[in-house]
C-alpha cells in the first residue's frame, strides 16, 4: 500500500494514496466569506473549482504556515448521486510516499466523535504517524457537497 | 468585729420588740386560762343545775313515798276498826283521803285499796279515790266499778301479784309504777307509789296509792334548756321509757334505747345515784356533752348540750382576745419598725455619710467631698438637729480648707512659674554667652587662618607663575607634534575609502548567488513534486507502474539532495553576507571616528596656540599679588590677638552665670516640692 507522508506542525500523519488524484503547488486561493475557518479556499483546478481544506487548522486549530513545500493534495469523491467531486487537503512537508502494510497501523483504543476520521497509529524511528482515513473525512464537514453543487452550477 | 452604731441601735430595738411580744404572747396565755376556768365552771353551773333539779324531784318523790306509807298505815288502822268494831267508817275514810291530798299539792290523786273480801265480807271491791282538779280535791267511788276492775289494772299487780301468797310479805314495802297516762280521772302522765297494807298477822290486805303527776317533772325539765341546741330529758329506768324530752314531745313514752344516744345513760343503771355524770358523745360529728344523774327511785334526769353552744361564748372571748392580742403585737413590731428606720435615717445614715466625707477630706479628695455633701444638701440642710449641725459644720469646714488649699496651690504655681522662668532666662543668657565665647573663638581661629592662609598663598602665587612659564614652553612643542598626527589622520582617511567600496562589491556578488541558490531549491522543489505525482500514479497503475515508481522514487532522492546542497550554499551565503555587511558598518564607523578625532587634533592645536598667547602675558600679576597677600597675613595676626583677650572675658562672664543657674534651680525645687505637696489635694472646680 502506498502512502503519502505529510505534516501539520512537527506531528507526521499519513493517508493512502488510492483516492489522491494529483499533489498540486501552493497558489493564492479564492477567499470564501463566512466559511468556517478550516475552509481555506477556492482552487482552480484545471478549469474545476475545488473547495480547499486547511488540515492543520482542522485538526489543530492553527492554519498551515506558507512554506515552499506546503501543498494542496487533490482528492477523488464520489456523491451518492454518483456525481464525482474533488476535494482539496491543505497541509505542510507534502514531499515524501511510503510503501507500508495496512496491519502496521495500531487503533489507540479510542474514537473520538467530533474527529472519526483520526486512525490508526504506526510507531516508526520513535515517531508516532496518525493516520487519516480519506473516506471518513467529508463526514465532518457535511455541507460541502452542497457548497460543491452551488459551485458547478454557477 | 466591729459593730456600727446602725448595728447597735437595730440589735436594741429587737431586743425591745422580743420583749413585748413576749409580754403579749403571755397575755394571750393568761386569757385562754381564764377561757379554761370558764369553762369548768360553765360545767360545774350545769352539774348544779340537774344536781339541784333531781334533788328537787327526789324530795317530792319521798315525799310522795312517806304520803303513800302514811295512807297504808291509816289504810291499815281502818282495816283494824272495822275488823274490831264493824262500824261503817266509810264517810271518815272520804274525809281523811280528801284531807290527806289538800295537803299533798304535788299529787294529782290517790286512794285505798283492799283485797276482795279482805274489809267487809261479800264486798269484792273497796277502792275510794281522791283526786285534784282544778286545785280543788274532789271524792269518787268511780275507780271502784266493776268495769274498771282496779284489781287487775297494772298499777295494783305491781305490788301484789295475782299469784302471789297473800299471807308472803312482799320484799319491798313501796312500788313505783311505770309512768302511764291515767285513764280514769284526769288522764294526765303520771307514775303511781304503790305502799303494802298488812293485818295484825302480816297478810296482805290491800294498798294504799298516791298518783304523781308527771307534768311538774316535764315544766321542771323543759326550764333545764339552758341553750337552744341543748336537749333535757328525763326518763325512768326500770322500765326504760323516756318520761320527758320537750325536743321532741313524740317520743314520751318510748324506749330511752330509741334515742340515738340512749345507750350511753342505760349502762349506767343503779350505779352512782346522787352523782352527776358528764360524758362526751359525739353525734353527727358534732361534740356533745351529757350531763345526767340517777335516783334512787330509779329516774334518770339530765341534759344533752351541744359543746359548740355551751363554750360559744368562751370561744367568742378567746377569738376576741387572740385577733386583739395579734393586732398589738402587730402594731408593735410596726412601730418599732418605723422607730429603726427613723433612727438609723436620721442618726446613722448622716454620721455614716459623713464619715465618708471625712474620709474623702484626709485623703485630700476635696472635690469628692464637696459633691458628696451636694448630694445630701438636699437631705440634710433642711433638719435643725444635731445632724443638720454636723452637716452645715462639715460643709463650712470643707468650703473654708478648700479655699486655703486653693491659695496654697495658686502661691505655688506663682513660686514654682516665677523660678522656672528664671532658670530659664538664666539658662537662655548662659546659652548667649556660651555662643558669643563660640564665636570670638571662631573669629580668632578664622584670623588666624587667614593669616596662614594668605602666607601660604603668596608662595602659591610665585610657585603658578614659575609653572605658567613652563607650560607655555611645553604647549609650544605639543602643537608641533599635533600637527604631524593630522597628517598621518588624512591617510588613514582613504584607505578606510577603498576598503568600504570593496566591501560593496562583495555584497553585490552575495545576492547573485542567493537568487541563483534560490531558483535550484525551486527546481528541486519541483522535482520533489513531480515525483510525488508520478509515484502516485505510478502505484495507480499498477504492476505496470513498478518500474515508474522506483524511477520517480530516484528522482525524488535526488530532488531531495539538491535541495540539500542547496540549502548548504544558501547559508554559507548567508553568512557571508553577515560578515560583510558587518564588515562595511565597522568601516562606516571607522572611517567616523578617524575624521572625527582629525577634527578634535585640528581645534586643540588651535587652543593651544592661545593658551601660549595668553600665559606669556601673566608672571608680571603674580608678584603683586604675592606681596599684598604677606601685608594681610600680618594684620590678620593682630586681629587673632585682640579675639583672645576677648575670649578671657566671657569665659569669666560664663563661669559667674553657671552659679546663678544653680541657684535658681535650687529655687524652682524647693517651689516643686510645694507644689507637690498641695497638690494631694483636689480641689473642687
Amino acid at each position: 500500500m502506498l502512502v503519502l507522508l505529510f505534516y501539520l506542525g512537527n506531528i507526521m500523519y499519513t493517508m493512502k494514496c488510492d483516492r489522491v488524484r494529483e499533489v498540486a503547488p501552493m497558489v493564492p486561493l479564492k477567499e470564501v466569506p463566512h466559511a468556517p475557518e478550516y475552509v481555506a479556499g477556492l482552487f482552480n483546478y484545471r478549469g474545476v473549482i475545488v473547495p480547499v481544506i486547511d488540515l492543520r487548522c482542522l485538526i489543530q486549530g492553527k492554519p498551515c504556515e506558507m512554506r515552499m513545500s506546503t501543498r494542496i493534495i487533490l482528492v477523488d469523491y464520489v456523491k451518492e448521486d454518483n456525481t464525482p467531486y474533488i476535494l482539496g487537503l491543505m497541509a505542510e512537508r507534502v514531499t515524501e510516499t511510503a510503501r507500508r502494510d495496512e496491519s502496521a497501523f495500531v487503533s489507540p483504543g479510542l474514537k473520538l466523535a467530533e474527529a472519526p476520521y483520526l486512525g490508526g497509529l504506526m510507531m516508526e524511528e520513535k515517531e508516532m504517524i496518525q493516520y487519516v482515513d480519506l473516506d471518513l473525512l467529508p463526514e465532518s464537514f457535511q455541507f460541502l457537497p452542497e457548497l460543491v453543487n452551488a459551485q458547478n452550477e454557477k | 468585729m466591729r459593730i456600727t452604731l446602725k448595728q447597735n441601735i437595730l440589735f436594741m430595738v429587737a431586743i425591745i420588740t422580743f420583749s413585748s411580744i413576749l409580754g403579749c404572747i403571755l397575755l394571750i396565755h393568761n386569757a385562754r386560762m381564764i377561757g379554761k376556768n370558764l369553762q369548768v365552771e360553765t360545767e360545774e353551773r350545769l352539774r348544779a343545775m340537774v344536781g339541784q333539779n333531781a334533788e328537787r324531784i327526789e324530795t317530792t318523790m319521798q315525799a310522795m313515798e312517806t304520803n303513800a306509807t302514811d295512807l297504808a298505815t291509816a289504810g291499815e288502822t281502818f282495816f283494824a276498826i272495822i275488823h274490831e268494831t264493824g262500824q261503817n267508817i266509810t264517810r271518815q275514810i272520804q274525809g281523811y283521803l280528801v284531807n290527806n291530798f289538800k295537803k299533798l299539792p304535788e299529787a294529782i290523786g290517790g286512794g285505798l285499796w283492799y283485797e276482795p273480801n279482805a274489809l267487809i265480807k261479800g264486798t269484792k271491791r273497796f277502792g275510794p279515790y281522791a283526786f285534784r282538779e282544778n286545785n280543788r280535791v274532789k271524792f269518787t267511788w268511780d275507780l271502784n266499778t266493776e268495769a274498771y276492775d282496779y284489781l287487775n289494772q297494772r298499777w295494783y299487780r305491781m305490788a301484789i301479784p295475782a299469784n302471789w301468797d297473800r299471807n308472803r310479805r312482799r320484799p319491798q314495802n313501796i312500788y313505783w309504777t311505770d309512768p302511764y297516762f291515767d285513764q280514769a280521772a284526769t288522764s294526765a302522765l303520771m307514775i303511781t307509789v304503790d305502799a303494802l297494807m298488812y293485818d295484825s298477822t302480816g297478810r296482805i290486805i290491800g294498798i294504799s296509792t298516791v298518783d304523781f303527776s308527771l307534768e311538774k317533772l316535764q315544766s321542771m325539765v323543759t326550764r333545764m334548756t339552758v341553750t337552744p341546741g341543748s336537749l333535757p330529758f328525763a326518763a325512768d329506768l326500770s322500765s326504760g321509757l323516756l318520761i320527758s324530752y320537750p325536743a321532741n314531745p313524740t317520743k314520751v313514752l318510748q324506749r330511752l334505747k330509741s334515742l340515738e344516744w340512749g345507750d350511753a345513760i342505760s349502762e349506767k343503771v343503779g350505779k352512782g345515784t346522787g352523782k352527776i355524770l358528764v360524758k362526751e358523745i359525739t353525734l353527727k360529728t358534732d361534740a356533745f356533752s351529757l350531763f345526767y344523774t340517777t335516783m334512787k327511785t330509779g329516774l334518770v334526769m339530765g341534759i344533752l348540750v351541744p359543746n359548740k353552744e355551751l363554750y360559744a361564748r368562751i370561744n367568742e372571748l378567746n377569738h376576741a382576745n387572740m385577733v386583739t392580742s395579734v393586732s398589738v403585737i402587730v402594731f408593735q413590731i410596726l412601730l418599732f419598725l418605723a422607730i429603726a428606720f427613723f433612727t438609723v435615717r436620721r442618726i446613722c445614715n448622716p454620721i455614716s455619710k459623713l464619715t465618708l466625707v471625712a474620709r474623702e477630706i484626709a485623703e485630700g479628695k476635696l472635690n469628692n467631698a464637696k459633691r458628696v455633701l451636694d448630694q445630701l444638701h438636699k437631705r440634710f440642710a433642711s433638719s435643725r438637729d444635731e445632724t443638720g449641725l454636723l452637716f452645715s459644720a462639715f460643709q463650712s469646714m470643707t468650703e473654708k480648707l478648700n479655699a486655703l488649699i486653693g491659695q496654697i496651690q495658686d502661691s505655688g504655681n506663682q513660686v514654682t512659674a516665677s523660678s522656672t522662668e528664671i532658670a530659664a532666662s538664666s539658662r537662655g543668657l548662659e546659652a548667649t554667652m556660651n555662643q558669643q565665647a563660640a564665636s570670638t573663638s571662631q573669629v580668632s581661629a578664622s584670623s588666624r587662618m587667614i593669616s596662614k592662609t594668605a602666607e601660604n598663598l603668596s608662595g602659591t602665587v610665585l610657585e603658578v607663575s614659575r609653572a605658567t612659564t613652563e607650560t607655555a614652553a611645553l604647549a609650544e612643542a605639543g602643537q608641533a607634534g599635533l600637527s604631524g598626527m593630522e597628517a598621518s589622520m588624512q591617510d588613514l582617511l582613504k584607505g578606510t575609502a577603498s576598503v568600504s567600496a570593496k566591501l560593496d562589491a562583495m555584497k553585490k556578488n552575495a545576492l547573485v548567488i542567493s537568487s541563483v541558490v534560490a531558483t535550484i531549491t525551486r527546481v528541486a522543489d519541483q522535482t520533489n513534486l513531480l515525483s510525488l505525482n508520478a509515484a502516485i500514479e505510478a502505484e495507480k497503475a499498477g504492476e505496470y507502474g513498478l518500474g515508474f515508481s522506483v524511477v520517480a522514487n530516484e528522482i525524488r532522492r535526488l530532488a531531495d539532495q539538491t535541495a540539500v546542497a542547496a540549502l548548504d550554499i544558501e547559508d554559507m551565503v548567508g553568512e557571508m553576507e553577515k560578515s560583510v555587511s558587518t564588515g562595511a558598518s565597522e568601516m562606516e564607523t571607522f572611517s567616523g571616528t578617524v575624521q572625527t578625532t582629525a577634527h578634535k587634533m585640528k581645534e586643540i592645536g588651535n587652543q593651544l596656540g592661545g593658551i601660549m598667547a595668553k600665559v606669556r602675558t601673566l608672571p608680571p600679576g603674580f608678584e603683586a599679588v604675592s606681596q599684598g597677600m604677606a601685608e594681610q597675613s600680618g594684620s590678620a595676626g593682630q586681629i587673632s590677638e585682640t579675639m583672645e583677650h576677648l575670649n578671657a572675658a566671657t569665659q569669666d562672664t560664663l563661669e559667674s552665670l553657671r552659679e546663678f543657674k544653680i541657684a535658681a534651680e535650687d529655687l524652682n525645687e524647693a517651689a516643686f516640692g510645694l507644689q507637690e505637696q498641695v497638690s494631694r489635694f483636689e480641689v473642687i472646680g
